[in-house]
């Protein structure tokens, strides 16, 4: 062989070779997660720190949708949805959002707490990880029966909602339990707060006021936000504050300017004239959450005090409730109100007052559904809002299910 | 996180090996020049730009504008030279060349509309005849390219191949376009072709060019089209089998110009001239969108409760009255191209500049080529090829975004741009009129920048002319920064007032390692041929993303991405991604006019499955030249018919196949997880397999050429976004190998002499495609392919569905059926017109046109305005729709049904499926006039010409939107650059025209 030849076959080899050496043929993304890699104990705060961060994308999505349905807010922007929204229209296309953020809040907390079992054995009933985990559990659950017209749990059939609130109330009864042998106050009371709500919502008034009684008046548990990434961020605070999509305007609570509870402002264009939204709606906005950061309170010792109220104005008791009431107000710094004349207008200021005090916390929805389904008195106006008297219809009163879980899941019909 | 190496290595290793170690190494001889003249056999025209060779070696050269060449270190002995030139058959003569000296060869070459012994490569195992292949393919020379008046790449194909849509996706300098071969095959994979740049296969994808421009970059653009030597096209699985996994959407290679022995050869090009916009919007708007008139005879809109016309004020309407300008365009190109006898070059670089038609549109680009090519030894050929371009681009903000004009001006006094500097808008205030400040979107500050780099080492080593071997390593790099910026002290509320700075950073490169070996043989006394080629692919796919934003600057200096009060990292995708295959082919030909090729090709992909192995192509093909018989008539001269059936397919995203949770941090700052991906470890690639079958023919000495092709393609496992149950938990669609889809078509491409003396020659060519695409089978499902589109079975891929207005033209109210087809997104009947006419060989005029018919869009700019009072063609229905509410009981006795069904008087009533439109088009893309000035008015230049051409001179279309073909890139683009298939047309700014002036020199 000349040298030439074997200068031209080794240079061919070469390049032949060398970009085949230089690397390996595994494919490589350092972003997403393995799902074997969370099969380890070190995986358990971060799991349960993954639940918690649902719980809150649920909350962000929830009061959104729920605060237009409902009429704590009304429609001042440009977005079709939330237009629709705020005509109380709610349709299968439209609401895969909201129906798949509750669900993946509740799923992830459940899958959480079979996780943490597997992982944490002897320990799990101690665990304060695995307290949250059924607390999240629980406020999942409680969330999805409130808000959703149907239960479907893990892709199965349709069920009754209720369904929902009996899963709820085992988590919650499981975290206080939990919590209590860990040593977590605000979860214990936060438990007992929310199998409080559930229990009442399953008609166990008896036991729904007994595990009120358990939570004091001025606690209140959050679903957190940050404005650190907007993932996290508190996205009706950006709406309202940087964009103008919702104003009070037009509704009930544009009448009640300076309840600390209902905190809202006017904005003012350059000419000092009332700012308007892209549609033309006045601008009041809204200050229960002035920034990015603002949590939403996810179980407060107030509703406790109302559900207390409410289980006495189901026995008559109208003196009874309307301490409860009181008492619920005066953590508020609001003045006690006068006794009503009647039954019929005790519940109509209890319908008053639970709006405002979970107002945009995305409970108003079920509580006008359970209002007009018992019948209920209420306002005249809500009931014009409900019921419009001008051919539009009613208003939906709970968010169908979504159109990918109906043509997604074989199990519905 | 990684995956399972992919095992095809060693396989593609012992193939390198095998082809270019076991081989022979001839011994280098004695050699000596070819020169002399390529010219018409008809006319005697000095023929430019043939290519002139010595074949089974890498000796060769092109022809300059007398039509001479040059060959050096053609072996001495006895020698075959070949010449070829897109239009003209081919030509072998012999000549003996001694040691040392120079030897004399001309050509004359007739003209074919077919030039069966052309080599085309594209496709092929190694470089091929046109006869022995059995599937179509375009080509486009460069001469075709230099009569244009393109800018791009993508400009040179509009129009000029069957199959081919173009389809541009907005009018602002630097923007890319939408490219489709042969329709849509894939619902969840890119449909863009392959590109290839002298076998180096490029990024082919748009690259977004983010929050504030909407449009994007396309790589392909980065060649200069003055760099180009031909393009070759293949469209279907049949012809794209040997490249596998991702070439279902067809291939496209760009060979740049290489140098060839001799002296140097410059060209310089100097051109100048303008943008500029005509009418936007339907031609009732007489504003055009309150763009082409923003003063306040025109910024007007309809109180849809009063019924009255009634003046907004627009206080930052530019004194022209318009928003738009005339953009000034220069283009600067210098080449040269020469070498000697072992080494031939080709430098060439570039310079553009070009002002877009609103205030702060521009791009600027430039770049270099440098092809070399060295000839150690009689029998190797090294080619090292390397260009790069720099772009950088302002944008005007364009799209779905608060600040882009489209979007504000249209809306009338609803534009979010209400915020004033100073007392602005005091005056209209006082007057209660509505004040909108639409130019400080030209304060946002939306800038892209580009660097693109392809480097090619070819190794080509033909130790005999039986054998030959291919090495090509390529390198492909696209680094691009976009960046938005809202400037301190703006207009705005929120965190716009204090600025925010939005950029986002990507890297994309390609790796790529293509070797092919070829032995031919003959037997029975030369009837008999054998071509039996070997190979592999390798691609080494990098993919790098990072989007951050800051926002809250304290004060007006220029920001950076540590200036803000809040700083967020919106994503990091950092991806890898390895394909590799082996491919085996066998051509046997029989007396030089029955050809047969079959062939394999097998793929493995990282980004398969756990569970799925490695993917085989099949591909068999047959071509015959019937002409060669001797019973067919000498008139027509050339008539091949074709046919193949082969298979490619696409692979699925890089972690498509993985069940992955999310790192997410809670609102408390604490890590954790959320669910992403549910998984699929059966995932594997979709494959397409397509038959055509066609024929080639030239009749009449080249005056008539006809290609007619026929496809019919059926993609299987089709990769389909399957949505699990949200109750599950995993919210994120999952890919399944589901479903199944249809594609056929015709496609026809006629070239006609109409005149051709050598006084005046007129040519005409002409392509029409006809495109059906289908859903046959979704596993049951429906796929929403985003704006009120979607994939369903038994309909076009994708269709529009939707309210539909049963009595369109009743005088009645509308009677409307829900959920009906409304139309497909793509054009189903695609056609190109073009004629050459040059006059005494000098004066030259080119006209090309593209039509496309069968598609539509939605026109939510019009659906968004006609319940704000601003739709021009809305108004007066919505006026008599005013007067008929308020008791008018004739008003609406000539308002049809349709058109109450679309000018809505509430936001509630509006429906974007009224606003769903046939997108035909047809337009005139080029024309040019060129001048060949006598030499003698240009001293010391072998040639020179100018030209005039205009771009987009004239449009047809019944679209009422700004144009057709629009597109927002940010709609159809996530961070991985993957293309959905939904289109609308949400505020983007349309395509303009362009009018330039060019001096070309070759000296």
């Amino acid at each position: 062989m000349t040298n030439s030849k074997r200068t031209i076959r080794r240079a061919a080899l070469a390049l032949g070779l060398l970009p085949l050496a230089a690397c390996s043929l595994d494919v490589t993304n350092p972003g997403p997660i393995n799902d074997s890699a969370l099969h380890t104990p070190q995986a358990v705060p971060p799991i349960v720190a993954g639940a918690n961060y649902n719980m809150s994308r649920m909350m962000n999505t929830s009061l959104e949708v729920v605060s237009l349905v409902s009429g704590e807010l009304s429609h001042s922007g440009s977005y079709p949805n939330e237009g629709l929204y705020a005509r109380g229209i709610l349709r299968p296309e439209d609401v895969d959002g909201i129906w798949g953020s509750v669900h993946r809040a509740r799923w992830t907390a459940e899958d959480a707490t079979a996780k943490l079992r597997d992982l944490l054995g002897d320990d799990y009933g101690s665990s304060s990880d695995a307290a949250r985990a059924n607390l999240y559990a629980g406020i999942g659950n409680r969330t999805s029966g409130e808000l959703l017209c149907e239960a479907v749990i893990d892709g199965g059939a349709p069920q009754a909602r209720t369904v929902h609130f009996e899963r709820a109330d085992t988590f919650f009864a499981r975290a206080a339990s939990i919590a209590a042998a860990s040593g977590d106050d605000d979860v214990v009371a936060a438990a007992h707060g929310g199998r409080a709500a559930v229990l009442a919502w399953l008609g166990k008034w008896d036991q729904a006021v007994q595990e009120a009684a358990l939570v004091p008046t001025n606690f209140v548990y959050t679903a957190a936000f940050s404005d650190a990434h907007s993932d996290t961020q508190n996205d009706l605070w950006y709406e309202t504050h940087s964009r103008a999509e919702y104003t009070v305007a037009n509704t009930l609570f544009a009448d009640a300017h300076g309840d600390p509870r209902t905190p809202w402002d006017t904005i003012y264009a350059g000419s000092g004239k009332p700012a308007v939204g892209p549609n033309g709606t006045v601008v009041l906005r809204q200050k229960k959450y002035d920034d990015g950061s603002a949590s939403v309170p996810v179980v407060q010792g107030t509703e406790a005090r109302l559900i207390q109220a409410e289980a006495a104005l189901r026995s008559g008791n109208v003196a009874g409730a309307m301490t409860f009431i009181n008492q619920a107000r005066a953590a508020y710094g609001l003045a006690a109100l006068a006794a009503p004349a009647n039954a019929d207008e005790a519940w109509i200021t209890l319908e008053r007052e639970r709006g405002a005090t979970t107002w945009l916390q995305a409970r108003r929805l079920w509580d006008l559904s359970r209002w007009m389904e018992a019948k209920r008195p209420m306002d005249p106006r809500l009931v014009h809002f409900l019921v419009p008297t001008d051919g539009s219809g009613a208003r939906a009163l709970c968010v169908p299910i979504g159109r990918d879980e109906a043509n997604s899941n074989p199990n519905i019909p | 996180m990684k995956l399972r190496p992919t095992t095809i290595l060693p396989g593609l290793l012992a193939a390198v090996l095998s082809g270019v170690a076991a081989l022979p190494i001839a011994a280098q001889q004695g050699s000596g020049r070819v020169q002399g003249r390529v010219t018409s056999a008809r006319d005697l025209r000095a023929l430019a730009g043939a290519q002139v060779f010595v074949p089974g070696t890498g000796i060769g050269a092109l022809t300059d504008a007398q039509g001479r060449y040059t060959i050096a270190g053609v072996p001495a002995g006895r020698t075959t030279v070949r010449v070829q030139m897109l239009g003209y058959s081919g030509a072998d003569k012999s000549v003996d060349v001694a040691a040392g000296a120079t030897a004399t060869l001309d050509f004359q070459l007739g003209e074919t509309a077919v030039a069966l012994d052309q080599l085309v490569v594209t496709g092929t195992a190694a470089a091929s005849r046109r006869r022995e292949v059995g599937n179509s393919i375009s080509s486009i020379g460069a001469q075709a390219i230099q009569n244009s008046a393109v800018a791009t790449p993508k400009d040179a194909l509009q129009g000029r191949a069957p199959g081919l849509t173009i389809l541009e996706n907005g009018g602002h300098p630097g923007a890319g376009a939408t490219i489709r071969l042969r329709g849509i095959n894939s619902i969840s994979q890119d449909n863009t072709p392959v590109i290839y740049v002298d076998g180096v296969r490029i990024y082919n994808q748009l690259i977004p060019a983010g929050y504030g421009g909407r449009q994007g970059y396309l790589p392909l653009d980065d060649i200069a089209p003055e760099d180009i030597d031909r393009i070759e096209i293949v469209k279907g699985a049949a012809a794209t089998t040997l490249y596998g996994t991702e070439a279902s959407g067809g291939v496209i290679q760009i060979f740049t110009k290489h140098g060839a022995a001799g002296a140097p050869i410059w060209n310089a090009e100097i051109s100048a001239g303008v943008n500029n916009m005509g009418h936007i919007g339907p031609k009732e708007d007489a504003s055009g969108y309150h763009i082409n008139d923003c003063t306040a005879a025109a910024t007007k809109y309809l109180n849809l409760t009063t019924g009255q016309l009634t003046p907004y004020v627009d206080a930052t309407c530019p004194s022209s009255g318009t928003y738009l300008v005339n953009g000034p365009v220069q283009r600067y190109a210098l080449s040269v191209r020469g070498g000697a006898e072992k080494v031939t070059y080709s430098v060439s670089g570039n310079y553009g500049s070009e002002n877009g038609v609103l205030p702060t549109s521009w791009n600027k680009d430039g770049g270099f080529r440098a092809n070399l090519s060295f000839f150690p030894m009689q029998s190797v050929q090294v080619s090292f090829n390397n260009a790069y371009t720099r772009r950088h681009t302002r944008w005007a903000g364009d799209g779905d975004n608060s600040e882009g004009i489209m979007l504000d001006a249209s809306r009338g006094p609803a534009s979010y741009m209400d915020g004033t500097k100073g007392n602005e808008c005091d005056a209209a205030e006082a007057a209660n009129q509505t004040c909108v400040t639409n130019g400080y979107v030209f304060d946002a500050q939306n800038f892209s920048k580009g660097d693109h780099y392809t480097s090619g080492l070819t190794v080509s080593y033909a130790p005999s002319e039986k054998l030959l071997n291919r090495l090509t390593v390529g390198w492909d790099y696209n680094s691009n920064t976009h960046d938005t910026g809202i400037p301190w002290g703006w207009t705005g509320s929120g965190q716009e007032a204090d600025g925010f700075l939005w950029e986002e950073q990507r890297l994309d490169t390609k790796l790529s390692l293509d070797y092919s070996g070829s032995l031919i043989n003959k037997f029975m006394g030369q009837k008999l041929a054998s071509t039996f080629s070997w190979g592999g692919q390798l691609f080494e796919d990098r993919h790098r993303w990072t989007e951050t934003d800051v926002a809250h600057f304290a004060g007006p200096s220029e920001p950076t991405l540590s200036s803000g009060a809040t700083q967020e990292v919106y994503g990091d995708q950092r991806q890898r991604i390895i394909n590799a295959g082996l491919f085996l082919q066998e051509l046997i030909g029989w007396s030089d006019r029955l050809f047969i090729t079959a062939g394999l090709r097998v793929d493995g992909n990282s980004a398969f499955g756990e569970n799925f192995g490695l993917q085989p192509y099949p591909k068999l093909s047959a071509a015959y030249i019937l002409s060669d018989a001797k019973f067919w008539p000498s008139w027509w001269e050339t008539m091949k018919l074709r046919f193949a059936v082969g298979e490619s397919g696409k692979a699925p995203g890089a972690f498509d196949a993985v069940r992955t949770w999310s790192p997410i941090a809670d609102g408390n700052g604490s890590p954790g997880f959320t669910p992403s991906q549910i998984g699929n470890p059966d995932l594997g690639p979709e494959r397409t397999r397509e038959i055509e079958g066609g024929f080639d023919a030239s009749l009449f000495q080249g005056r008539l050429g006809v290609e007619a092709t026929y496809y019919n393609a059926r993609t299987s496992d089709a990769l389909v976004d399957v949505t699990f149950p949200p109750s599950q938990g995993f919210l994120n669609s999952q890919l399944q190998n589901v479903g199944t889809l249809a594609n056929s078509g015709v496609e026809l491409a006629l070239n006609l002499g109409l005149i051709t003396t050598p006084g005046f020659d007129w040519r005409l060519r002409a392509n029409g495609s006809l495109l059906r695409s289908k859903a046959v089978d979704l596993g049951g499902q429906e796929l929403y392919t985003g704006f009120e589109s979607y994939v369903r079975e038994g309909y076009p891929i994708p269709t529009y569905f939707g309210n539909r207005v049963k009595n369109p033209d009743a005088i009645a109210n509308p009677d409307l059926e829900s959920n009906q087809p409304l139309g497909p997104i793509y054009p189903t009947r695609l056609l190109g017109i073009g004629t050459t006419m040059t006059f005494a060989q000098r004066l030259t005029l080119e006209v090309q046109t593209q039509g496309s018919f069968g598609g539509h869009l939605e026109n939510d700019v019009a659906w968004n305005a006609e319940f704000r009072g601003t739709w021009g063609p809305c108004i007066p229905v919505q006026q008599k729709m005013i007067a008929a509410k308020k008791g008018d009981a004739h008003a609406l006795d000539d308002v049809t049904a349709l058109w109450r069904a679309k000018c809505s008087l509430t936001r509630a009533g509006a429906d974007k499926a009224f606003w769903t439109e046939p997108a035909d088009f047809f337009k005139v893309r080029n024309v040019s006039l060129s001048y060949n000035l006598p030499a003698r008015l240009v001293p010391g230049a072998s040639a020179a010409s100018i030209m005039v051409s205009g771009r987009n001179l004239f449009r047809w279309t019944n679209y009422t939107g700004a144009d057709p073909e629009v597109l927002e890139v940010e709609d159809a683009s996530n961070s991985g650059g993957t293309t959905i298939l939904g289109r609308r047309d949400y505020y983007n700014f349309p395509p303009y025209r362009t009018f330039m002036a060019s001096l070309r020199v070759t000296f």
